[in-house]
């Protein structure tokens, strides 16, 4: 379209301006506090990398590090073939699809805080409903999030409880344009369902799955609220995460320097879990 | 041959609709208990084994709350931020979006992927400077900051939605508009906003369940009580609360979670658009 030459960049400005302000500023102003020294709010002085090189000798910056990643993969795991799982039930030409659909998406429309609440009740260990149904099954003495053992795997169970919608809804849409030749063919083949997923819907969607994939990992590694109301990284830091340790760094423990170093850390490792998962991608398009 | 196939569909059949019942359940499960805690008397609530369902009912923990304990507040302050939020945005976004549509010129790709890429940068990474930031210019509990960060964080995904909206319109009228004297501004305003209305009410949406549901932003920047946003407001009146008042714990979530959950049964199509768009959780 023809127009002024200034124009279009006039109607970009707004947004160049906020973003560069409230997104680019602080990466860098974050680089530059996790070079210094800090006492509570005042820079002392520059220690160049000396706070990464600190990190690594830090037992319990390795430990978050290595539970983030097991939080991360788990609730994939999980979150991956139960939406894959739900997204098939749904394609099927079953009556109250629209009903089921929208029941099955509400977790994903509360918030972090709200899902940490109800869980939190669910699996009260003295009056919780879990507690008595598991007391009739004959299991005794639960004490859910206190357990050192349980605490992550119960906290990566409830993120897959509200998380579970978006791979479910992504993937029914991308299972909807798959052609349906494809199956013919595959059934001509020889194929029943089970092998025909394999053969023909999977590679179809393959796409769609590690897009998924990438998105959901980026998320669960870096989320904060959810552990941090369900267990504030506890019991004996068994739950504290890379990010939730930023988080009780930099707002409670006011190591605000240590914080900012983690906190580009994690963002360089967002960097290369996008670049590994692209990379993936690509190989396996080329096969 | 053919009655084990029909045999196996109706199995098949019966499997779906078992495993999609008790997915439903297992959804629903802890709101309706966080519902059905919110509507008993403190009795019927720390007591085992438990009673299931609210007899004698009582709205005595909702009075609580919002009488006693003024957390109409706190809705009243997400109320705010998620308006202002929604009305930056969109003012911020649609015309990127518009430019990034329609025009060619220098530097566009460079532009467009400066902006896209502030959505990869993880909120956790740049929470502490934003923090630092506030105190220094003495902007914490300021509400025209914190709709500035919320809006930081989502105008990259608000441009690249409306973009696709503005697509799909066709060029005619605009370039009719455009003949007839009409400015680039003036085209825009009159002719392509009242167009892409669907897609800036599918951002809204977005924006409003973004911003009522964030915790980590509000905490950060809100040091005042009465400056908190809703999510803020819960989490603390949980952590600050002596004893287990788990009726009116819950019946602050059902109050926090309405708003959403109705927004969700009345809007479902965008809601489930924006979902599929990438959807944003924070």
């Amino acid at each position: 379209m023809t127009s002024k030459p200034v124009i279009p960049y006039l109607f970009l400005l707004p947004s160049l301006a906020l973003v560069g302000a409230i997104a680019f500023y602080p990466i860098y102003y974050a680089i530059e506090i996790s070079l210094y020294e800090t006492r509570f709010l005042q820079k002392v002085a520059f220690v160049g990398l000396d706070q990464y090189a600190r990190l690594l000798a830090d037992a319990g910056f390795l430990r978050a590090l290595f539970t983030s990643l097991r939080y991360a993969l788990a609730s994939l795991a999980l979150t991956i073939p139960i939406g894959m799982m739900f997204a098939l039930l749904l394609n099927r030409p079953i009556r109250f699809r629209a009903f089921f659909r929208t029941i099955l998406v509400i977790p994903w429309t509360l918030s972090q805080a709200v899902t940490a609440m109800l869980w939190v009740w669910v699996l009260n260990p003295s009056y919780g409903p879990l507690k008595y149904l598991l007391d009739q099954a004959g299991f005794g003495q639960v004490v859910f999030l206190s357990n050192p053992d349980w605490a992550l795997k119960i906290v990566v169970l409830v993120n897959t409880w509200m998380t579970y919608p978006l791979p479910t809804i992504l993937f029914l849409a991308a299972l909807q344009t798959v052609p349906k030749e494809l199956y013919e063919s595959a059934r001509i083949d020889g194929s029943n369902a089970w092998s025909s997923f394999w053969r023909v819907t999977l590679p179809f969607m393959q796409n769609t799955v590690v897009a998924t994939a990438i998105m959901l990992t980026l998320q669960f590694f870096n989320m904060v609220t959810l552990i941090y109301v369900m267990t504030g990284g506890g019991p004996l830091g068994s739950t504290q995460t890379l990010s939730l340790r930023v988080f009780l760094d930099g707002f409670y423990n006011f190591r605000l320097a240590g914080a900012a170093a983690v906190g580009m850390v994690i963002f360089l490792l967002n960097i290369i879990f996008s670049l590994s998962y692209i990379r993936v991608l690509r190989r396996s398009e080329l096969y | 041959m053919r009655t084990s196939r029909r045999m196996r569909a109706a199995w098949a059949d019966a499997a779906t609709y078992i495993i999609l019942c008790l997915g439903c359940v297992v959804a629903v499960a802890p709101i309706v208990w966080g519902l059905l805690t919110s509507l008993k008397t403190q009795n019927n609530i720390a007591i085992y084994p438990p009673r299931w369902f609210p007899a004698p009912l009582t709205l005595e923990h909702y009075r609580v709350l919002l009488v006693d304990k003024g957390v109409v507040r706190f809705f009243i302050n997400s109320l705010i931020l998620s308006v202002g939020t929604i009305l930056l945005s969109l003012a911020v976004a649609a015309p990127a979006a518009y430019a990034a549509a329609r025009f060619r010129f220098r530097g566009k790709h460079t532009i467009l992927l400066a902006i896209l890429a502030t959505s990869m940068i993880p909120g956790i990474s740049i929470l502490v400077p934003i923090y630092l930031l506030a105190v220094k210019v003495k902007l914490l509990n300021n509400y025209p900051f914190l709709i500035l960060v919320y809006g930081a964080w989502l105008v990259p995904q608000a441009v690249w939605f409306i973009k696709g909206f503005v697509e799909v319109i066709p060029r005619d009228m605009e370039e009719a508009a455009l003949l007839d004297g009409c400015s680039t501004l003036g085209a825009f305003v009159r002719v392509v906003l009242p167009l892409i209305q669907p897609g800036l009410a599918a951002v809204a949406i977005l924006i409003f369940v973004f911003v009522w549901n964030d915790f980590l932003i509000g905490v950060t920047l809100t040091t005042q009580e009465e400056m908190r946003p809703v999510q803020v407001g819960l989490v603390r009146f949980l952590q600050d609360t002596l004893g287990v008042w788990w009726g009116q714990f819950m019946a602050f979530t059902m109050l926090a979670v309405a708003p959403i959950l109705l927004a969700f049964f009345v809007l479902q199509k965008r809601f489930i658009a924006g979902l599929s768009s990438g959807g944003i959780k924070g």
